[in-house]
């Protein structure tokens, strides 16, 4: 099977989506032209589009094609994937299996804003999911939240240590000129912000972001014949926890991600991640789910991840970064932000990173998830090849 | 022309979607909803006997093998884990608990509000027992909440 990289990444500045003007169209075109710029290449050279598309919370079902054909990609094919929340993590495994197919050579790989038009989201999400369980007037913050509470009563922790997360991210976004929070938050600030959900206050959760992201992802040749550093996509897979809780005994960890990881890891000859490993985007709307994450890719014991944290490690300036981005908690547009970790992830090994440089970075972890109980999760292990030219 | 009386420029347009649906339920759910209408709480063991879903499913998701025997539990249960949420999207009035619970003679979790006490009375551990709606009609909504155990 042919292998397949990510030759070209572009992104809008995120901003919160009440306040966006600007249309899903618009949006999507500046991240597909800022992705095809990059790589240095035009649209006549895309063979394939991969668009996500949530139906339901876009106001339209076919919102996706539509995007895809008037952006001029009419005449390739347009392949729309909606699978609700997880639909952002299954884009980047979607376009990597039609390169490694060998049926196309370059795909472009979309993802639009999710919030945009939404008005009552909960309202809406509700009944999309109606059929599949009760009303119990609890979003999808206080599903994060009751994994934060069986986190920290499992390990017999304290809900500040989250505050620890948040104020981690706030800084990395800092220099993250792309990201809509850009302000700093100590761990005093974030404590004192409002109790939505124990364990939650404000400062631990995402916002409500408007941006799109897009990925060139292409073959080898292909992509020797670009701008850009390669960056292959070593191996990359999608893996689902259950929807119902009736399947689980133990909310404290992600076990679906933590099978995956030792998939992708032995796919991709991993034995040590820890140390050979250079930097990692998970993502991260709620700020329990970075360490919860860390433990599930075998970077430290369960448990332990904010003594990782603390220990400086996962700092922009540590030996293993963890979203040096700001990640989700600083910007959130839905199916763009699940496609962002492979984009920041590609640009830090292509000597490129958005505000940090992560030096020497050679192989990273990008990681998104979604859906219901946050059942779904995507993991790629996207590695430089070759050197970066001086 | 003063500031005061330029119209603002138009950016978005309102859309309305007013559809209905009759989501079938199935065979398994249909009688789940029918024994909560009688006060009874129904589940399914898959065939081995290694796992009793509640609410009931028609295959097991660990092996994917048919649940084909139905039980009932009790209602009795502990709770694994909770929250109290102080700011909800629904009409439920803040703040209110809920968690999960590990119901007598099933294995996995359940999900529902924890009522009839203090909200930060909850804890993991605490015994807790189902509490019916007044009018059990054969929703969801038939379980009120579960409150700690009396007896």
């Amino acid at each position: 099977m042919a292998g397949a990289f990510i030759a070209g990444v572009g992104m809008t500045k995120a901003i919160a989506s009440h306040k966006q003007t600007r249309s899903e169209l618009e949006l999507c075109r500046e991240a597909a032209w800022s992705a095809l710029e990059h790589a240095g290449t035009n649209p006549s050279s895309v063979e394939a589009v991969v668009v996500g598309h949530i139906d339901g919370l876009n106001g339209t079902n076919v919102g996706g094609r539509q995007v895809a054909t008037q952006l001029l990609f009419g005449n390739v094919p347009v392949f729309v994937v909606s699978c609700g929340g997880q639909t952002g993590a299954s884009l980047p495994f979607v376009a990597s299996q039609l390169v490694r197919s060998g049926d196309y050579a370059s795909v472009l790989c979309l993802g639009p804003p999710t919030f945009d038009g939404i008005v009552n989201f909960q309202k809406t999400i509700d009944m999309i999911t109606a059929g599949i369980s009760p009303d119990l007037g609890l979003g999808a913050v206080h599903i994060g939240s009751i994994f934060g509470a069986a986190y920290i009563q499992k390990h017999g922790l304290n809900s500040e240590i989250f505050a620890h997360v948040a104020s981690k991210a706030r800084r990395h976004a800092l220099r993250n000129h792309l990201a809509q929070i850009r302000e700093p938050l100590t761990f005093e600030q974030i404590m004192a912000t409002p109790v939505i959900s124990e364990t939650l206050t404000l400062g631990m959760v995402c916002p409500v972001s408007s941006s799109a992201v897009a990925l060139l992802v292409t073959t080898e040749e292909r992509a020797k014949r670009l701008n850009n550093p390669l960056v292959e996509i070593r191996a990359i897979n999608t893996k689902t926890d259950s929807a119902s809780e009736g399947t689980r005994t133990d909310m404290s960890h992600f076990g679906g991600l933590r099978d995956l990881a030792q998939e992708i890891y032995r796919k991709s000859e991993i034995t040590d991640p820890r140390n050979q490993l250079d930097v990692i985007e998970v993502f991260t709307p709620y700020a329990p789910f970075e360490l919860m994450h860390c433990e599930a890719l075998g970077l430290c014991e369960e448990g332990k991840g904010i003594e990782l944290l603390l220990s400086g490690a996962t700092s922009a300036e540590g030996d293993l970064p963890v979203n040096v981005s700001g990640g989700a908690l600083c910007s959130n547009a839905g199916v763009a932000a699940e496609l962002a970790p492979f984009g920041y992830v590609a640009l830090q090994l292509m000597g490129q990173g958005i505000g940090w440089q992560i030096k020497g970075a050679r192989r990273g972890l990008a990681h998104s998830m979604g859906s219901s109980l946050f059942m779904g999760h995507a993991l790629g292990l996207l590695e430089l090849k070759g050197e970066l030219s001086t | 022309m003063t500031a005061s009386n330029i119209q603002s420029v138009p950016t978005s347009i309102t859309v309305r979607w007013e559809l209905e649906f009759n989501l079938k339920l199935g065979e398994v759910n249909s009688r789940f909803l029918e024994g909560l209408r009688e006060k009874r709480l129904l589940g399914t063991k898959s065939k081995s006997g290694d796992w009793v879903y509640v609410p009931p499913k028609l295959f097991c998701e660990r092996t994917m093998e048919p649940c084909e025997e139905w039980v009932e539990v009790s209602g009795n249960g502990i709770v694994d884990c909770c929250s109290v949420v102080y700011i909800s999207p629904g009409e439920k009035e803040t703040p209110f608990a809920f968690g999960m619970i590990h119901l007598e003679g099933a294995n996995g979790l359940m999900m529902h509000h924890l009522g009839g006490a203090d909200p930060d009375a909850f804890r993991p551990g605490t015994e807790v027992e189902i509490v019916w709606a007044d009018n059990c009609v054969g929703s969801f909504s038939d379980i009120k909440y579960f409150r700690p155990r009396t007896k």
